[in-house]
């Protein structure tokens, strides 16, 4: 079966906000994984966070506001 | 603010720079009504400091509520609940009060993220979310969040260097000081 990445995208929306909807899941409420990751995938999360630093490193701009080049508006 | 200029969200692709760029208007528009800009707390703003490495799904704010929802409604979102959610983009605002629970001193100490010369964002500090991190550590046996309270660390390093009196009173009272201590830098290192 081919899915279009677009229309998958959709249909994710749509499925969580009639969950919302429904009462089912609550969007505010806190989530805490039921699975503990394990240490090496933790690890793998820590250093991708870590190289988006490295790509995108933020710093402070004349005013003392902070500049997160990831976000930065074009 | 008018409608067509929020529009242009929808060409915003990547989830988390849509949310960014969502914070940015409402906050700019809160202020043009005379309010204080948000305070953008919890997943947002670990989503907002590790620029989308951490994803979440709503954004918890803390700001006046009447002005807010004035604003949201106008925009087309509409309550659930606590919840103010728009279909149309995507988007969920929690709101959770007026100020920050931690106090005036924690107000004091939030940032200001520039998205560009215009758009602003305000989020809680890094300091007062690696303890709400800690905190989840600790009571909650969350291994996740100690990752990104180490995550967060390195970033406070990186971006003028942690308050440590500050951390160590907020550490003390919540109780986490024991792992603060194990995230925390030595004095001198970078």
């Amino acid at each position: 079966m081919r899915l279009d990445y677009n229309d998958l995208k959709k249909i994710g929306r749509e499925t969580r906000m009639e969950l919302i909807e429904r009462g089912d899941i609550d969007p505010g409420r806190r989530r805490i994984r039921g699975k503990p990751r394990d240490a090496e995938k933790l690890d793998l999360i820590y250093r991708m966070t870590l190289d988006r630093l490295e790509q995108y490193p933020p710093y402070r701009d004349e005013k003392g506001r902070l500049v997160l080049p990831y976000f930065k508006i074009q | 603010m008018n409608r067509a200029a929020l529009k242009k969200l929808l060409t915003v692709e990547d989830e988390s720079r849509r949310r960014a760029v969502f914070v940015a208007l409402l906050s700019g528009e809160m202020v043009r009504r005379g309010a204080e800009r948000p305070i953008v707390v919890g997943g947002e703003a670990v989503e907002l400091y590790t620029q989308g490495r951490y994803t979440t799904g709503d954004i918890d704010l803390k700001g006046r509520k009447e002005t807010l929802e004035a604003i949201l409604a106008e925009w087309g979102f509409v309550r659930q609940g606590r919840i103010w959610v728009s279909k149309e983009y995507g988007i969920y605002i929690d709101w959770l009060g007026g100020s920050l629970d931690e106090g005036a001193k924690a107000e004091n100490k939030t940032n200001i993220i520039a998205l560009d010369d215009e758009n602003e964002i305000r989020v809680v500090s890094l300091e007062d979310l690696i303890i709400d991190r800690l905190c989840a550590a600790k009571y909650w046996n969350d291994q996740d969040s100690l990752m990104w309270s180490k995550n967060l660390m390195e970033i406070l390093v990186r971006t003028g260097g942690p308050d440590r009196q500050y951390l160590k009173a907020r550490a003390e009272k919540e109780k986490v000081a024991d792992i603060l201590s194990s995230i925390l830098p030595e004095e001198g290192d970078k």
